[in-house]
């Protein structure tokens, strides 16, 4: 298990290069002016645009400026905005709001998600079953902001019941109705992934075997099935993140909830490419260490993987 | 987004092996040995059909037509395909839904006088904040929606059947480069890759949300694509192709291809009402398609302020999203369910 | 009827089925995978099933055991008396503490048979830990014991393992281990050689007949493989179509078999130094199961078949000599030898 762990850590390195060095060179290789790029449609001013020029290191060759940046990466440097600000401030500022934001998230995630699935794979073709299979089709065709707009109106607006922007209610009640939207779409595919998968393993030979064996429909369904079933659930969840991660920029805009999310969103609205960039690759590091565990969590669940 | 693949549980079907027998017996030989037939050798309670080994092309010629027989028999396929069909044309000819000229930028069309009147005879969904119509700009926006759709989804298939193909086919150090490849690509979300892209970069009309989102958007078919070609390659007809010295060209297009683009084809299907959602997304932010072309998720954008007063500025833009995207994974599914042998 | 006397004194028998049938609803219609089939087991007693697929044989031990997939089976009738108790007429909780305690049973491909994420230690251990309440220590000694007892070497360090590592012959052995772990009465073993090499087979097939003498156990046997049945069984039930068309000792069965479809069975096997040829076989192919046509099933493949086979109810089952039955109008034709020609 240690060597797998090892293995998968190893195969990390060269995406993380692969994708920051993406990630930069899709700001600095496209063709025009950087600096005027990182302005977007306004004038630099000539002081702004030298010490840009120097921060960013473009008068150096373009793989120096990579290595350099993720130089800067690499000990907590994501880069600064126009005003001077340091995008790893912005950061840690708001990290533990988005934090507590997309566990809650993943939390409803999971455990709405599998529980659905499961009710309706136990008994297919049942009332449950088929409530679930229409129900998730549904909100999977419904864009994350339409979710959030609709919803921000009816619970928080109309009814009430939970504030409608802000933070100011701390945590749960702030954060339960953009957890809930931002979980929404993705629980969607967990229920019906739980679901299918319930369904295909209660088919499976080994199944027959627990059965033959004697073993209670509880055990047989909630130990043997139920084990199986988890594993393509596990990695929808980690492969799903990057959606997660769409659904919480969207959302935080749209609550108001003063998260790296919004952050983003903002930078993007602006135009700060530099805030947008430095984000970006935060975002993405944090998804491949995510990744990692899942992987690791998958490795747990199936031992054939271990081998590979 | 559309549902990952799935890793391979790895429960393989048993395929009990032939009849086979190493023991000698008393019998002496009776005569008359003739006979085509075999002792039925898969265990199939239905039907005994003929278990002779069959040609590809036949096969995948009774597996469509059987799909199609299928497909046919869903009521959730039919209504899935109307709807398409009705999008469609709305974004082929959205001239024959609406009145041209209620969606120009010219004078005349969008009144500020009429602002935010609900929906009536005279405008079926209302109008908007600048006064348009809002059935109008629904119907036109179809236009931008779907066609990025589309071809993206081409674009994207394209791409990945390629990269994933070469690296599925021929193995070794392509496979390997060509994976790395594609986990970079993978890592780097289809969401946050068309952020930066887009924040950075503006162009015309739909093209700056297509390019965006075919760059970073076939990670997941040339990933299908790969492990389709891979199961593919070592099935018996390709190695009995190599076998009399067809090359790697005639093989993969054959051969391979046609045989593995099955997974391909649903993937994409289901992806495509994915890459429409997306695209409102972008739009939503301001970063997608950019003025005066209209798509439903500008419309959203600038209904988000008056929807709390007006709110079929916003839930009809939203309503015919959500049904354009339904029916393309309703659609999407029952391909997928048609094609799957499993199911039978 | 006068069933076929086992060595042992003891007569209760552990298994005594009377007409059990089943059908199936399929989307052709309904299959009626067994039809009519009655057969009684003793201690020490090994019967073998015999019958190519599709003859009902698999549906048979399933409908035995109580694990019919009930969609789409339909509720067996008939009787399946276990020392006297009607096993279907039970209620689930109560036909469910025979399973694995009374009546056990031994599937074919132990790789998809075995829970690929649980170690196999822990399988063979849940039998005592559920049935038994013993404690995980306790149980996983025992399993030690019994994975020792079907010879699996280092049985300590390998109770650890998963299925997928372990070696075919290993894995069918584990399967035996967990059939036997509760002492049952009666074996079932559904094919368990046939997707093992030969020499392997052999082994496996030796070691079963070893349990059971030491288990005291009944075996039921089930295969396609006339070879496997030779040496290990006592008694041969051959079925075809759903139904039971001989009964015999092995030996008398092998000697003078008193039904076409044995004989061509037999017929089929190719003897060592027999002239190069053509391979005899039985024309044609088992009928659909949901269509199975009136009169004899066999009839159309028959070489001996006349008037009566199509036109009368299909033959019963009947006592042809001592210990000897047939459902065949002219079993004793057969019986007296008369060599059918099997040819196109």
């Amino acid at each position: 298990m240690g060597r797998y762990v090892v293995r998968r850590l190893l195969q990390l390195v060269p995406v993380f290069f692969g994708t920051t060095f993406l990630i930069y060179g899709l700001v600095f290789l496209l063709p025009g002016d950087p600096i005027q790029r990182l302005f977007g449609e306004r004038q630099p001013d000539p002081t702004q645009a030298a010490r840009l020029r120097d921060a960013y290191n473009l008068d150096d060759s373009f793989i120096v400026q990579y290595l350099k940046y993720i130089g800067g990466v690499l000990t907590g440097d994501f880069g600064t905005t126009y005003t001077g600000r340091e995008v790893s401030q912005i950061l840690l500022e708001r990290w533990p709001i988005t934090l507590q934001l997309a566990l809650t998230a993943i939390v409803i995630e999971i455990v709405f998600g599998i529980g659905l699935g499961l009710l309706a794979g136990i008994r297919r073709g049942g009332f449950a079953d088929r409530t679930v299979l229409v129900t998730t089709l549904v909100v999977v065709s419904i864009p994350v902001f339409v979710l959030g707009i609709v919803v921000q109106y009816i619970f928080g607006v109309k009814l009430g019941w939970f504030p409608a922007t802000g933070i100011t209610d701390g945590w749960p009640m702030s954060y339960l109705l953009p957890a809930t939207v931002i979980a929404a779409l993705s629980l969607a595919y967990v229920a019906r992934l739980t679901r299918t998968s319930l369904v295909e393993n209660l088919r499976t030979d080994y199944v027959r075997t627990a059965v033959a064996k004697g073993l209670p429909r509880r055990r047989v369904i909630g130990v043997h099935a139920f084990r199986n079933s988890l594993i393509p659930v596990v990695t929808f969840i980690g492969a799903d993140l990057g959606f997660l991660m769409a659904g919480a920029v969207v959302t935080e805009g749209i609550f108001n909830i003063p998260g790296i999310g919004n952050a983003l969103f903002t930078a993007v609205r602006l135009g700060e490419a530099p805030v947008v960039v430095g984000i970006t690759t935060f975002l993405v590091v944090m998804i491949l260490l995510v990744n990692l565990l899942v992987d690791v969590l998958y490795g747990v669940l199936d031992p054939r993987i271990r081998y590979e | 987004m559309s549902e990952p693949e799935r890793p391979d549980q790895g429960q393989p079907n048993p395929e009990p092996r032939p009849h086979e027998s190493g023991y000698a017996d008393d019998e002496p030989p009776t005569e008359g040995f003739f006979g085509s037939a075999n002792t039925a050798v898969t265990d199939d309670l239905g039907a005994a059909e003929e278990s002779q080994s069959e040609v590809p092309e036949q096969r995948r010629a009774s597996l469509r037509a059987d799909a199609w027989h299928q497909l046919r028999r869903r009521p959730m396929f039919w209504f899935a395909i109307v709807i398409i069909a009705v999008f469609v044309t709305m974004a082929l000819v959205p001239w024959l839904f609406a009145d041209p000229d209620a969606v120009s930028q010219q004078a005349g069309a969008c009144q500020l006088a009429r602002s935010l009147q609900p929906p009536s005879s005279e405008f079926w969904f209302g109008t908007d904040q600048q006064g348009c119509d809002v059935y109008a700009r629904t119907i036109y926006g179809a236009r931008a929606s779907i066609t990025v759709g589309v071809l993206v989804t081409l674009g994207v298939s394209v791409i990945g059947v390629i990269i994933g193909t070469t690296a599925g086919y021929f193995g070794g150090w392509a496979d390997s480069v060509l994976s790395r490849i594609v986990d970079i690509f993978f890592a780097l979300p289809l969401f946050l890759a068309g952020l930066i892209f887009l924040s950075v970069l503006q162009l015309p009309g739909i093209w700056g949300v297509v390019i965006a989102m075919t760059l970073f958007g076939w990670t997941q078919i040339a990933r299908i694509a790969r492990s389709s070609v891979i199961s593919t390659k070592s099935m018996d007809y390709v190695q009995a192709a190599r076998a009399l010295g067809a090359s790697n060209d005639r093989i993969i297009r054959h051969h391979v291809l046609p045989n593995s683009l099955t997974p391909v084809i649903v993937v994409a299907m289901i992806s495509l009402g994915g890459f429409i959602t997306a695209e409102a997304t972008f739009s939503f932010l301001g970063i997608g398609v950019q003025p005066p072309t209209i798509s439903w998720g500008v419309m959203i954008a600038e209904a988000q302020t008056v929807f709390v007063s007006a709110p079929w500025t916003l839930l009809f833009p939203a309503g015919a999203l959500l049904l354009t995207v339904l029916s393309f994974i309703l659609l999407g599914d029952a391909v997928r369910d048609a094609l799957d042998p499993k199911l039978q | 009827m006068t069933e076929p006397q086992s060595a042992e004194p003891d007569t209760t028998p552990l298994l005594d089925v009377k007409d059990l049938s089943v059908a199936f609803r399929t989307r052709d219609g309904v299959a009626r995978a067994v039809t009519d089939v009655s057969f009684t087991l003793h201690k020490r007693e090994t019967m073998a099933i015999l019958g190519e697929s599709g003859s009902g044989k698999s549906v048979t031990a399933q409908a035995i055991m109580g694990i019919l997939e009930s969609p789409p089976a339909q509720t067996p009738t008939g009787e399946v008396r276990y020392r006297g108790t009607d096993l279907l007429i039970l209620p689930e909780d109560e036909r469910r503490t025979y399973r694995g305690e009374k009546i056990a049973m031994i599937f074919q491909d132990a790789l998809s048979s075995l829970n690929p994420v649980f170690t196999v230690g822990g399988q063979i251990a849940e039998m005592f830990r559920v049935h038994r309440g013993l404690s995980r220590k306790e149980a996983t000694e025992k399993a030690i014991e019994l994975m020792e007892r079907v010879r699996i070497p280092a049985a300590r360090d390998r109770v650890k393992s998963y299925p997928h590592e372990f070696s075919g012959g290993m894995r069918q052995r584990i399967m035996i281990a967990m059939a036997l772990a509760l002492d049952p009465s009666v074996v079932i073993a559904d094919e368990p050689t046939t997707a093992l090499d030969v020499t392997v087979q052999a082994q496996i097939m030796e070691l079963l007949a070893e349990l059971q003498q030491e288990f005291d156990m009944g075996l039921i046997l089930i295969t396609h493989d006339l070879g496997v049945v030779a040496d290990v069984a006592d008694h041969i039930m051959v079925m075809y179509a759903g139904r039971v068309v001989e009964k015999a000792a092995v030996t008398d069965l092998y000697s003078a078999p008193a039904h076409p479809y044995t004989q061509g069975l037999l017929a089929s096997v190719p003897q060592l130094g027999s002239r190069a040829g053509t391979l005899a076989s039985i024309r044609g192919l088992p009928p659909n199961l949901t269509r199975i046509p009136p009169g004899c099933a066999f009839a159309r493949r028959c070489p001996m078949a006349k008037i009566v086979c199509y036109s009368d109810p299909p033959p019963p089952l009947r006592e042809v000599a001592p210990g000897r039955q047939s459902a065949c109008h002219f079993a004793e034709e057969v019986l007296s030898g008369r060599r059918l020609a099997f040819q196109r």
